[in-house]
Formats: structure tokens, sequence, C-alpha cells
């Protein structure tokens, strides 16, 4: 596994040291640190994907706008929201606007690296995610656009005559359309191929 | 008799041959001295009897008898008597003197009447003595008749007076003559010589006397040549001849006597010439009194005659009434040159005119006597007489001063009549069927809204104007004809250009003809708009001074000086509970509770001047909070205190709302203020909290990897970086408890939060100079809040703005509120003055607890704000508008109108 990256967003030196301080004892982390966020918007697009520790209250755009941009932006970054100031609405709004975690400070140093390493299985987890929808994208794009309407037919669990009736060809098309696009996508049952659509998120509609 | 007197006075002096008749008045005083005397002589005689011969004796007794000469004397002086105005009665009663004499000289002569007739005839007259006797009691029967008051016995008396005159003037004629040549008489049947001349004188004074007594009057009636002339005259003028045939029938035939005949002849003629005489007299008597009388009433008109150069000739008694010059000082005098005031040329002129035939009549001026000056119509005219005399101009007076007085004073009267009425602005209107035609005077065209001296036409056209331009019919119906109306008044109202009424009023009398028709009609107007106008506009003022008295909300008690109620006005009927009845003349006391009450001293007027705290009874016993304030009048020599009380009940319920709602404020922004304070310091305290928790669980991470074994140290690091936790969490709590956020919210109409939180601010201070405007409907959203801390967020931004404006030199301040709905179901409310805006640096740090601009400011009120909004789920926002002002929004989430319902 390749090096993690932590960036730390805050404006108080001490607290941006003390986090440092902590995160280095982990393993295999390599830490940034912004003393605000308009400098770490700056930067945002040259860095590599990692996990955000942002501070809610920050001269400049606060933390929660930081927080909107990011998200809207770019999806390589998972934010834990830091605050010595969290209320409900806080919450509600970072995890509205996709925050992965919401700690108050001063809080449990455990819980902190807890919460880091589960952003970061969390981001890994979605960049596999991601993968696998590109590879199952990528597979689809081969069919043709008849295979795609008959594709459209399996999915919403039609049979073969009346996928036949609705493109107006005959079922023996429909066979012969149905052999070729499992073919091209390499499955051998009608499950794979629903797999395969889902794991691409393709919108059926 | 007493019209003797008068008429003896009367004519008298103006006529001319005044001393003639004065005179002639004296007649009947002459003829009875003759009478007199001529009985005197025959007594004389009879007394000088032993010394006259025997023959001389008897003559005188046989010419006249004693008794005929004293009853012809009693009769004289009777008469003489009677004509100086002795009493009728007397004189009637004295009339039986010489009637008695007569009447025995009648008698004695009748006794010696047979041996007379049978001697021979004697030579003498009057032997028989029974004619003058006969003749003397005619006269005595003449005065008696004379002497009743009645007009004919007084021509009868003439009649027998005339009778016996002619008996005597014969009489005497005969006894002269007919001695001589008329033997056929016999001398015995005829009067003797001084019995004649007695009679005679007698019967002269007694129809003088008549003639004057009888003058007066002219009673053509009773007037003798009547039957004289138609039947008495012809027979006088028969008498000569029917006399004569007598005599050549007599001598003829010796038939009878001649002596007969010459008797009848004799007779006849006495009757003649009685009767001829009888009537001249009469007929003169008349004559002259008919001209006396004519004199007399032309005598008393103002008549004088002068000649041609003015030289008075005649003045009347009339003149001499009007110049006050007597005849005596104006004959002779020239006219115009008496009476003052000459005219040169003027007589000269009128000279001319009469000359040339033309009629003069003038007014003149002239003068009396006395120097009163007259004013006189002077009539001339030019009588010709003979031609050799010249002419005399007749001029007739008419005093006419008093009527050109009596005209000029009516012209003088009218004028002042006309001034008055004209400065009063009075109008007049006449109008006569007679001529067609109506007068105006010029207030009246003014104030009928004419042009003065424009109007021309009748009574019609003029009727048809107000009609048009007033809406007003001038005449009542029937007022022209049948039903009459003999006066009516009559308004003329009008809106002029300017907007001003325009009110006349106006009276009118109108005459009737005997047919009914209207032939007159005469009347007055004047203008009344200004009284109108007063009138109205005093209405006006009460009616206005009603309905604030009656919607002033203060209960009003007037007392006199002593504290007794004189109006009790209807607010202190509903304040007090009491009706006005129930309390007027009774004292003040009666509505005030034990500690007010002063006990006859003026109560109220203890409390003039400013307003007080006072308290008032109602009628159930409650004691009701008022402000007093008292007034001071006087009607008349009365004082009058004038109180109003205002009910303080509701105010100072209102004053303990604002004060709990302004205790709970505080109360609530303490809270908040704390919570401020404990975010504040949370947030700084938390950083280095959390770089100290982050340090020690490094530290602590470090020590486990190292495998240290110093589990004391280990132990250390963890409690220390539990202690900072615990810290945070300290700091947590108390952030927690001050800003829980929203209690209970409710919906609540924002204009009713929005404008007690704006009475919070301005309750307890001036607004200063600033204007606050509240644009938000009544009526307007709802929005679902924690109404007191929503409050204090308004509160505190007018407070900001209110500071802001303080600060500003100049301009006039503004705060505007105003809300408007803002997507998803939020509403803004915005606070914006007009103040001086926020400085760049303060607008930086605005958030950011314990900054301030103020001098004892904590700098935690606009956290608190943006807290508690973002608490209601809202966004606070400050907006700085350079030379502008400054903007200062929030929103809240509105609710829907249903939820206040449920709430």
């Amino acid at each position: 596994m390749s090096a993690r990256h932590l960036y730390i967003v805050d404006d108080d030196d001490v607290v941006r040291a003390s986090l440092r301080g902590l995160m280095s004892t982990q393993p295999g982390l390599e830490i940034r640190e912004f003393a605000s966020g308009d400098r770490f918007l700056e930067a945002m697009h040259d860095l590599e994907p990692g996990c955000l520790l942002l501070d809610l209250l920050m001269p400049g755009r606060q933390g929660m706008e930081v927080l909107q941009i990011v998200s809207r932006e770019s999806a390589r970054f998972a934010v834990i929201m830091l605050t010595g100031q969290g209320d409900i609405p806080a919450v509600v709004q970072a995890m509205q606007f996709g925050a992965v975690n919401f700690l108050e400070k001063p809080c449990d140093h455990r819980t902190l690296i807890t919460a880091v390493n589960n952003a970061f299985f969390q981001l890994q987890h979605e960049q596999q995610q991601r993968m696998s929808r590109e590879m199952a994208r990528a597979k689809l794009d081969l069919l043709s656009g008849r295979e795609l309407d008959v594709l459209h037919g399996l999915i919403e669990g039609l049979p073969n005559k009346l996928i036949a009736h609705q493109l107006e060809i005959s079922p023996r098309t429909v066979e012969i359309y149905r052999a070729n696009l499992m073919e091209k996508l390499g499955v051998r049952s009608l499950s794979e191929v629903l797999r395969i659509t889902f794991a691409a998120g393709m919108d059926l509609k | 008799m007493t019209e003797t007197g008068a008429s003896m006075n009367l004519p008298g002096r103006a006529v001319p041959g005044q001393a003639l008749r004065r005179s002639i008045g004296m007649a009947p005083a002459l003829w009875c001295a003759v009478a007199v005397a001529i009985c005197g002589a025959r007594l004389a005689a009879t007394a000088g009897g032993d010394r006259s011969p025997a023959f001389f004796l008897d003559e005188v007794e046989h010419a006249m008898p004693l008794p005929v000469a004293l009853g012809a004397l009693s009769f004289a002086l009777l008469l003489l008597a009677v004509t100086y105005g002795v009493g009728r009665r007397i004189a009637l009663r004295w009339l039986a003197l010489p009637l008695l004499l007569l009447v025995a000289a009648l008698v004695r002569a009748a006794a010696a009447l047979p041996a007379i007739l049978s001697g021979p005839a004697p030579v003498e007259t009057g032997l028989g003595g029974v004619v003058g006797p006969i003749a003397l009691l005619l006269l005595v029967e003449a005065l008696f008749l004379a002497l009743r008051d009645e007009r004919r016995s007084s021509q009868q008396a003439i009649l027998l007076a005339a009778c016996t005159l002619a008996l005597s003037g014969f009489s005497a004629g005969l006894a002269y003559l007919c001695t001589t040549w008329f033997v056929a008489l016999d001398p015995r049947m005829i009067l003797s010589m001084p019995v004649a001349v007695l009679v005679a004188s007698l019967s002269l004074a007694l129809m003088h006397w008549q003639y004057r007594a009888g003058r007066q009057d002219l009673p053509w009636k009773w007037r003798i040549e009547g039957w004289l002339l138609r039947g008495f005259f012809a027979l006088c003028i028969m008498a000569p001849v029917v006399c004569a045939l007598l005599l050549l029938w007599a001598v003829r035939y010796s038939m009878p006597s001649p002596r007969f005949v010459e008797l009848v002849h004799l007779c006849v003629q006495i009757i003649v010439s009685a009767a001829i005489l009888c009537w001249s007299w009469s007929r003169i008597r008349v004559e002259m009194g008919a001209h006396s009388e004519l004199m007399g009433a032309l005598d008393t008109m103002p008549v004088a005659l002068v000649s041609l150069r003015g030289e008075i000739q005649h003045w009347s008694k009339g003149c001499e009434r009007l110049y006050h010059y007597s005849a005596e000082q104006a004959r002779g005098r020239i006219k115009h040159q008496l009476l003052g005031i000459d005219v040169p040329g003027r007589w000269e002129g009128m000279v001319g005119r009469l000359r040339a035939g033309l009629p003069c009549e003038e007014e003149i001026f002239e003068q009396r006597r006395d120097g009163v000056p007259l004013v006189v119509l002077e009539q001339a005219r030019i009588i010709h007489r003979t031609t050799d005399r010249e002419p005399v101009i007749l001029l007739s007076m008419t005093d006419i001063t008093a009527r050109v007085r009596a005209e000029e004073a009516l012209r003088a009267s009218d004028t002042r009549l006309s001034l008055a009425v004209e400065a009063h602005g009075i109008g007049i209107f006449e109008w006569d069927a007679k001529y067609r035609a109506l007068n105006l005077s010029s207030v009246a065209e003014l104030l009928s809204d004419l042009a003065p001296g424009s109007f021309r036409g009748g009574l019609a056209r003029w009727r048809r104007h107000l009609r048009s331009a007033f809406d007003v019919e001038l005449i009542p119906a029937g007022g022209e004809t049948g039903r009459r109306v003999s006066s009516f008044d009559f308004r003329l109202r009008r809106q002029r250009e300017d907007g001003r009424l325009c009110a006349i009023e106006g009276a009118a009398r109108c005459i009737y003809a005997p047919d009914g028709r209207l032939v007159q009609l005469i009347g007055v107007m004047f203008d009344q708009s200004e009284r109108e106008q007063r009138a109205a506009a005093l209405r006006e003022r009460e009616s206005i001074l009603r309905s604030i008295v009656r919607t002033v909300p203060d209960a009003m008690i007037s007392t006199d000086e002593a504290g007794t109620i004189r109006t009790f006005s209807a607010t202190a009927e509903k304040l007090l509970g009491y009706r006005e009845s129930q309390v007027i003349g009774h004292g003040i006391d009666m509505l005030v509770p034990e500690r007010h009450r002063t006990g006859g001293t003026p109560l109220l007027g203890e409390r003039q001047g400013k307003s007080q705290s006072f308290a008032l009874l109602h009628r159930n016993g409650a004691e009701i909070p008022v402000e007093i304030a008292v007034g001071e009048a006087w009607i008349g020599r009365q004082r009058i205190f004038i109180g109003f009380f205002r009910d303080m009940t509701e105010r100072l319920a209102s004053q303990t709302r604002l004060a709990e709602l302004r205790e709970e404020l505080i109360h609530v922004s303490r809270l908040h203020a704390m919570g401020e304070v404990a975010a504040g310091l949370a947030h700084e305290l938390n950083q280095p909290l959390a770089a100290t928790a982050n340090f020690l669980g490094a530290a602590e991470v470090l020590l486990e990897q190292a495998g240290d074994t110093r589990e004391q140290v280990r132990e250390f690091v963890r409690l220390a970086g539990t202690q900072s936790l615990r810290a945070g969490e300290i700091m947590r709590r108390m952030r927690d408890f001050a800003s829980r956020g929203p209690g209970g919210l409710k919906a609540e109409r924002l204009s009713e939060v929005v404008i007690d939180a704006v009475d919070l601010v301005f309750a307890g201070r001036a607004a200063g100079r600033a204007a606050i405007c509240i644009d938000i409907d009544e009526a307007g959203p709802l929005v679902r809040v924690d109404r007191v801390q929503i409050q204090q967020v308004i509160v505190n931004l007018l407070r900001n703005a209110l500071d802001a404006l303080a600060d500003a030199p100049d301009g006039a301040p503004q705060i505007r509120i105003r809300s408007r709905p803002t997507g998803r179901g939020m509403v803004e409310i915005e606070v914006r003055d007009n103040g001086p805006g926020f400085p760049a640096e303060v607008l930086s740090r605005r958030y950011q607890p314990f900054f301030s601009t103020k001098k004892d400011g904590m700098g935690i009120g606009l956290s608190i704000c943006r807290r508690i909004i973002e608490g209601h789920g809202g966004a606070l926002t400050i907006e700085s508008l350079p030379g502008a002002g400054a903007a200062m929004r929030f929103t809240v989430p509105g609710a829907a109108a249903a939820e206040r319902e449920a709430a």
C-alpha cells in the first residue's frame, strides 16, 4: 500500500503541531499542514487523495465552506471536521456536505486515530468501488445500441418475447443480441450481467 | 240779545264806512231817546198843568192821553234796555208793564168811543185815542215776537213794526194836511201828531234792532219776498187802481158814505206802503247780510291789492295774520320791500308777465314782522278798472312754509334713510303695477347677484333671475292673486365661486287692489352671509368641541368652589359607574377615596397645574388609579374647576407587562451572555486543551510503541490526557447549558414580536431623534420562534442601530424594520438604519466575542444574536453601506397559520 496522505487545516499553530505530533506516531502517513482553508483550496488540485482534518472556525473561508467546496469538487478527500464549538446543526450540516466524521476538540487521541484510520479505509474502499465501476463501464461501452436496448429489457426482468415486442424485432434476434452481449461482457449468466451493470452505476432510465 | 253784541263787533273795522255803521248801530237807542223825549214832554206838560191854561191842558190830554204816554215811555225804556243787552227773560217779564198801561188806555178810549163817533166831526186829530194804544200794542206784540228766539217770529216782528211805521207815517201826514183839504176822513180815525212821531220812532228802533239781530242768517226759506212778491206785491200794485175804482163807484152812486170810501182807501194805502216798506227793508237786510258775510269770509284770506309799483292798497285780515303787520302799518308801503327779501327785478318781471296776460304764480321767500322767514306761494292777477284809473294787482298769498319745511324734512329723512340703508348694506326694491316699474337699489342689485345699474326690466324678469341664480320663488304661492299675503319673507342662498356661502334674507310687503290684484310690492333685503358663516363656524366649532369632549378618553368632572359637582361627562359615567343625575349637586368627595378627601375645601382647586396621580372610587367601591389634570375657569363671577381624569388602569397594566417582558429578556440575555462567555472561553480554551490532549496522546502512543516499562510515566501521561479531556468536557457542558438553543418554538405573529421588542427598547428611553418605521403587515407572516430570544435579537439590533445613529452628526436619523419571505419557508427581517455604517475593522471581527467598539460593551451582542438565529436554523448577516447606514438581516422559519391556532 502506498503512502497515506493526511492534510491538517487549522489556523492555530500549536494545534496543528500537536496533531502532526500525534499522527506522526502512526505508520505510513504523509502529513501536510495548511494554516487556513483558503491555502488548502489553492493547493487542492495538486494534492494526492487523502484524509483531511478540517477546523470549523478559521479566518477567511470557514471550515463548513471549505468542506462544501471540497466535497463538490472532488471525491478524493475524506474530510473529518474538528471543532471546539460543535453543535447539532453544525454536525447535521457537515454530514450533509459529506464529512465522514465530526469531532469535538479536545478529543481522545485514540478516537482521533481511529477516525483517521476509518477515513483512510473508507477512502480506499471508495477508490476500489470507483475502479470496479470504471471497469464495468468500460465493458458496457463495448455494447452496440441494440445490445444496450436488449440489456435494458433484461434488467427490467422482461422475457425475451416481450423485449422483442417492445423493440419490434423477432424473439430470435433478441436471442442473438443477448448471446452477443454476454460474450462481450465475458460472462455466462444473466446474474453476472446484472452485477456488472450495477457496478457501472448505470442509470437505466 | 247775545247775537246783537256779536253782530255789532264782527264785521266792523275792515269794512269801509265804519263810522256810519257804528252810528247805525246806535240808531235804535236814538229812536228810543226820541220816544222818551216825547213822552217826557207830555208828562212835563201834565205836571206843569196848574200854571198853564186849561185849554192847553185839554189839548195835550187830547193829543196824547196820560196812560198812552206812560205805556209808551215804559216800552221805550224797555227797548232801550234790550238793545243794550238786558237778558231776554227779564225783558219778557217787564213787557207786562207797558202792556197793562196800554190796555188800560185802550179800555178808557174805547169807553169814550161811541160818544165820539156819534158827535160831530171835530177838527182835532186823534180824538178817538183808540188808534194810538192799538199801534203801541202792536209794537209790544212785535217786541214780544222779537224776544222769542225764533226766526219766524223775528220776521213777523219786522212785519208788525213796518205796519205801525206806515200807519204812523200816514197819520202824521194826514194830521198835518186833513184839516185843510182832506175833509172826507174823520180826523178821529188817525193818530195825533205826537203819538205818530212816537210810534214811528219806536217802530224804527225795533226794526233797526231786528235788522241787526237777524242779519246773521240768510233764511231764504222764510224770506218775505217769497209770498209777498207772489201774492201781495201784485195786490199792492192793484190796490191803488181798485181804490180809485171804488172811489169813483161811491161818488157816482153815493151808495156808502163818501167818508167810508175814503176810509177804505186810506187803509189800502197804508197796507201797500207797509208791504213795500217791509219788503224793501227785508231785502236790504238780506243783501247787506250776504255782502257782509262774503266780505268777512274774503277778508280772512291773505289777499292784498297793490298798485303796479307794489304799493299796498288793501291789506286783508288774512294778511295781518300771516305777516303780523296791521292794515294801517301795511297800507301805502311797497309790499316786496316791506316783507324783506327782495330779489331785484322780480317785481318788474312779474308785472311784465301780468301785463302780457300770462298767469303768475311763484314761490317766494318773505319775512314776517318779527323776522320769522316764510315761504309763500304768491298768485298774482291784474285787475283792470275803468280806463282812467290805473289797474291794480291782486295778490293772493298761500303760506307754504310748513309744507316746504315738511318737504325738506321729508327729503332729509329720505336721504338719511337711504344713507343708512346703503351703509348697512340693505337693499330696497319697489314695484308698482301702475307704472309697471321695478325699482332696485344698487345694494339690492348687488345682493341679487347683478352688477349695479345693470338691471333693466320688470318684476317678472327679476323673479326669473332669482329663480335661475338662487332657485327661489320670490312671491309665495297665492301672493299675486287670490289668497292675499300681506307680507312675506324670503331667503336667497348660493355657493359663491370661492366656495363661501352667500345667504341673503329679505322681507316684502304686498299691497292689493280691492279686486285682489297685487298692485304694489315693497321690500328690503340684506346680506346675512357673514352671520350665517359665523353661525356655521360656531356650530362647527361646537360640534368639534363636543366631539373632542366625547372622544377624549379622559373623564371630565367640573365642580364649583365648594366642590359640588356641576358636570359629569359620559366618559366619567363609564369610568365610575354613576349616572350623571346621581352625582350632579353632590360633593366630589363621594367619588374620592378616604385619604384624598378634603372635607369642603376645593379638592380640585388644590390640584391645579400639572398632572398628578390620583385615585377615584368606582360605584362598586373599587379604586381606580387615574391621572388628574385640573383647569380653572370663571363663569360670570363663579369659579369653576374642571378636572380631567385619565384612567391609568390599562397603562399601569401595560407598564407591568412591559416590565415583565423586560425582566424575562434580561434573564434570558443574562443566560445568553453567560453562554456567550462560555462559548468564547470554550473556543479560546479548547484550542490549547486540544493541543495538550493531542500532545499527551502522542506521548502516550510513543511510550507504548517504545515499549517503555515505566508504567508510572505512561499512567501519568494518560491521566494528564484524561484531565485535559475532562476540562474540555466541562467547557462543553457549560456552553451547552447556556446555549441550549431555542426553548419552546411556537408560531408567533411577527408584527407582535417586533412591536413588543420596539416597545421594550423605547419604553425606558426617549426615541431620541430617530424615527422608527415598522413596515410589517399586522396580519403579516407567522414565524416559528422562541419569542423571547428573537425579541432579544431585535432589541440588540435596535440598540446597535440607535447607538450608531447617536454617533451620526446630522441628517434625519431613521430606523426601518421590514420583513420579506425568502425561499424555503424562511422569513427575513431587516433592521436598517441610515447611520454611518460599520467600520471595516468592526465588520471583519463582528462575530468575535469580546470584541467591542463600545467603551462598556462586552462585545458579545452580535455573537449572541448570531447564535440565537442559527439556533432557529436561520442566518444573521450584516451589511454595511458606507454613508448609507447599515442593514442587519436575519431569517427565521415561517409557520403556517394552522400551526399558530394549534399552539
